[in-house]
C-alpha cells in the first residue's frame, strides 16, 4: 500500500513526444483512471509506473523513493493485462505461485496466501485447471488474483476489461472495484472506455496527446468539464453557444444564448459580456413535472430511439436549434409532439 | 453422422497424389533395402541366394563401425546445440523487434541454402584448408604460430553443417516464438522474475515445440548429410552415410552396406525418441 508520484515525467518515441510532463499523485488506497483514445499517452504513463518504458525525463516515486530507473522486477507492482497474460503451460496454482517463487516465500505460506486470494475472486476449486480450460472471465479473474498474491504496493490495470463479452464487463467492473476496496490497494487503472472510468474510479484523470487535459472526481469529470474535448470524451453533450449578461458571486450567471435566456453556471475566470459555450448532458433533461427548474422551454419531437432502459429523443428548441435528450422510458410523445422540457441552472456548464 | 462419410472420403482423396509418392519413393525402396540387409553376400552378383543376419552380427562386433555409429551421433547432437545456440538470440530477435534491418536478416538467414551443395562446399575448402583464408587471417593476427587443423576431419564438417543448416532451426522456432504473447513475460517481470528468469521460466519452455521441430531437422539432415562430410571430412571425418555409400559404391557390397544403412536409421530414431523423451516433461503441459 502506497503513493505513488509522477514528477514532471517526459516519454519521446523518436520525434514524437508521447509524454509532456505528466504530473500526477496517486494517494494510499485510491483508484485512479487513466482516461483518454488510443494514442494519448494513457498506456505509456502506466508502463513507465511498471517500469516497462524509462521517461527521458522527470520522476516517479513510490512512498517518496524515486524508482525512476528501477527494472520492473524490483518495483513491488502488480499488474493485470488486456490479454490477461496468463502462463499457458502452468496451472492457476502455478500461476498464483510465480510471483511468490520469485519473492523466495516458503511453500505453506505460498499455499496459505494462493488459497485466500482464490476465495477472494471465487475460483477454489480451479487450482489444477490450465488456462485454457477457463472461461474468459475466469481467466480474468486469475489473472487479477495473480497480481494480488504478492501483495504489491501498487496495482495497474491496463485495459483488463477489453476482451470481455458486454454483460460480464459489467459484472467485472463491481467486482474490480470491490475487490480493490476490500484490499485497500492503490490502483492505476487505464481505459478508454469513459463509462468504465466513471463507474469504478475515485478520481479520473483525462488525457490528450501526451497531456494532462483534467484531473477530477467522475462528477466533476462529467458535469464540469474543462473543454469542450473533455465533454465530449466523457459523454454525449448538448452545446448552447450565448453571451454572458449577469453574474452572481456563486457562480449563478444570466445568458443570452441562441435558444433564448438561460439560467447557467460558470467557472471564476467568466464575466459578463463573455462569449462562452455551455454543456447541457442529455440526461439531465426533464419533462413532465417541471417544478423548480429554472430553465423551461417549449419543444417539439423530432425523433425517438428506444434504448431499453430510457429513450434518446432529438428535439427542436428555441427556433430550430436540435438538441438530444436522455428520458425515461415511460417517455410517450410520438415524433410531432409538442412537449415542453426543462433543466436546471445547475445543469448547464460554462465551459471556461 | 450419415454426412460425414463422403465428406471425409473427398478429404482423403487431396491426400492420395501425395500418399501414392511417398509409397511409391520412399516406403517400397525402404523396404528394398530393409529386405537387402537381411541377403547373403555374394561375389557374382548383387546378392547370394539365402537370408541371413550375418550383415548385422559383423557390423555390430566390428569396433570401427560402432565408433563412425557414435562419432556419428555426436556430430549429430554437436551440428544441433551449435545452430540452436547461434538460432534462437536470431529467431527471438525476429519474432519480437520490429526493424527495417529485419528483411536484410532473412535473406542472410536463407542465404546459404540459395548456393549449390557442391560450390558451397569448395568455398569451405577455401577457407579451411591448411593454407587457407581463416588460418592466413589466425597466424596474420598472431593467434598462431602453426596452422590449426581445420579440414579433413569433424571441424570442418561442424562447421560447414552447422551453416547450412542454421535456416532449418530458425524457421520453425521464429513461427514458434511469433505465436507466444509478448505480455507473458512482461507479466512474468511484473511478478518480480527478472529478463533471465522471466525467459528460463515462461518464453523457453513455451518455445519448446519450436526447439524440437528445429532440433529434429538439423540432427536428422546432419547425420544423413554425404557431400559435406565427404568432401570436408577426409579420412578421420567419415561419417556413417560416407561409410555406406563407400559399401555400396566402391566395395559393391550391397547386403552389408544396407545393414549399416538400417543401423543408421535405428540409431536415429533412438536418439529422437530420447530426445523426445527428455523435453517431454515441459510439451506434456503445453496447449
Amino acid at each position: 500500500m502506497s503513493e505513488l508520484r509522477l514528477n514532471a515525467v517526459r516519454k519521446r518515441f523518436g520525434n514524437l513526444e508521447v509524454l509532456k510532463a505528466i504530473d500526477l499523485t496517486v494517494a494510499n488506497g485510491e483508484f485512479v483512471s487513466l482516461l483518454g483514445p488510443s494514442g494519448c499517452g494513457k498506456t505509456t504513463t502506466l508502463r513507465c509506473i511498471a517500469g516497462f518504458e524509462f521517461p527521458a525525463d522527470g520522476q516517479i516515486l513510490f512512498d517518496g523513493v524515486d524508482l525512476t530507473q528501477t527494472a520492473p522486477e524490483k518495483r513491488d507492482i502488480g499488474m493485470v493485462f488486456q490479454s490477461y497474460a496468463l502462463f499457458p503451460h502452468l496451472t492457476v496454482q502455478e500461476n498464483l505461485s510465480f510471483g511468490l517463487e520469485m519473492r523466495n516465500i516458503p511453500e505453506p505460506e505460498r499455499k496459505r496466501r494462493i488459497a485466500d486470494v482464490l476465495g477472494m475472486v471465487q475460483l477454489v476449486g480451479f487450482e489444477e485447471r490450465f488456462p485454457r480450460e477457463l472461461s474468459g472471465g475466469q481467466q480474468q479473474r486469475v489473472a487479477l488474483a495473480r497480481a494480488l498474491v504478492i501483495e504489491p504496493s501498487v496495482l495497474l490495470l491496463d485495459e483488463p476489461l477489453a476482451n470481455l463479452d458486454a454483460a460480464l464487463r459489467d459484472d467485472m467492473r463491481f467486482f474490480i472495484r470491490d475487490l480493490q476496496q476490500r484490499v485497500g490497494i492503490t490502483a492505476i487503472y487505464v481505459t478508454h472506455d469513459q463509462s468504465e472510468a466513471i463507474v469504478m474510479s475515485d478520481r479520473i484523470v483525462v488525457m490528450f496527446d501526451g497531456e494532462i487535459a483534467q484531473v477530477g472526481s467522475p462528477k466533476e469529470i462529467h458535469d464540469r468539464p474543462i473543454s469542450k474535448r473533455v465533454a465530449e470524451f466523457v459523454g454525449k453533450s448538448n452545446f448552447l453557444k450565448g453571451k454572458v449578461e449577469s453574474r452572481r458571486t456563486d457562480g449563478a450567471v444570466m445568458l443570452a444564448a441562441e435558444i433564448g435566456p438561460i439560467h447557467a453556471t460558470a467557472p471564476a475566470t467568466t464575466s459578463a459580456g463573455d462569449t462562452v459555450e455551455c454543456l447541457l448532458r442529455p440526461e439531465s433533461m426533464r419533462t413532465g413535472a417541471l417544478d423548480g427548474l429554472e430553465n423551461q422551454f417549449p419543444a417539439r419531437v423530432e425523433d425517438i430511439i428506444f434504448l431499453g432502459n430510457s429513450v434518446s429523443v432529438h428535439l427542436t428548441i428555441g427556433g430550430g436549434h436540435r438538441i438530444l435528450a436522455l428520458l425515461p422510458a415511460d417517455f410517450l410523445a410520438v415524433p410531432g409532439d409538442e412537449v415542453h422540457i426543462g433543466f436546471s441552472a445547475a445543469n448547464v456548464w460554462c465551459l471556461p | 453422422m450419415s454426412g460425414a462419410a463422403p465428406d471425409a472420403r473427398r478429404a482423403f482423396l487431396l491426400v492420395v497424389p501425395a500418399l501414392a509418392l511417398l509409397v511409391a519413393f520412399f516406403v517400397l525402396p525402404y523396404f528394398s533395402i530393409i529386405i537387402m540387409s537381411f541377403r547373403e553376400p555374394a561375389t557374382q552378383g548383387v546378392h547370394g541366394g539365402g537370408f541371413t543376419l550375418a550383415n548385422y552380427v559383423s557390423a555390430v562386433g566390428d569396433t570401427f563401425i560402432l565408433r563412425k555409429l557414435g562419432e556419428t551421433m555426436l556430430l549429430g547432437v554437436g551440428v544441433t546445440v551449435i545452430t540452436l545456440l547461434l538460432g534462437y538470440p536470431v529467431a527471438y530477435h525476429l519474432a519480437r523487434m520490429r526493424s527495417r534491418w529485419n528483411g536484410l536478416l532473412y535473406t542472410f538467414i536463407l542465404a546459404p541454402l540459395l548456393v549449390g551443395l557442391v560450390v558451397r562446399t569448395f568455398g569451405w575448402m577455401i577457407i579451411l584448408s591448411n593454407g587457407g583464408v581463416a588460418n592466413q587471417a589466425l597466424s596474420w593476427l598472431g593467434i598462431i604460430d602453426d596452422p590449426l587443423r581445420l579440414m579433413n576431419n569433424y571441424v570442418g564438417v561442424t562447421i560447414a553443417l552447422a551453416h547450412v543448416l542454421l535456416p532449418f532451426l530458425i524457421l520453425p522456432l521464429l513461427a514458434n516464438i511469433q505465436a507466444i504473447n509478448p505480455e507473458v513475460e512482461t507479466a512474468a517481470r511484473s511478478l518480480g522474475a527478472s529478463r533471465w528468469r522471466a525467459f528460463w521460466r515462461v518464453t523457453l519452455p513455451l518455445s519448446m515445440p519450436g526447439i524440437q521441430a528445429g532440433a529434429i531437422l538439423v540432427f536428422v539432415l546432419s547425420i544423413s548429410a554425404y557431400v559435406t562430410p565427404a568432401m570436408l571430412g577426409g579420412g578421420s571425418g567419415r561419417t556413417m552415410s560416407v561409410l555406406v555409400v563407400q559399401y555400396l559404391v566402391e566395395n559393391f557390397r550391397w547386403p552389408a552396406g544396407a545393414a549399416l544403412a538400417i543401423i543408421l536409421a535405428v540409431a536415429a530414431i533412438v536418439t529422437v525418441a530420447l530426445f523426445f523423451a527428455l523435453t517431454h516433461r515441459v510439451t506434456r503441459k503445453l496447449p
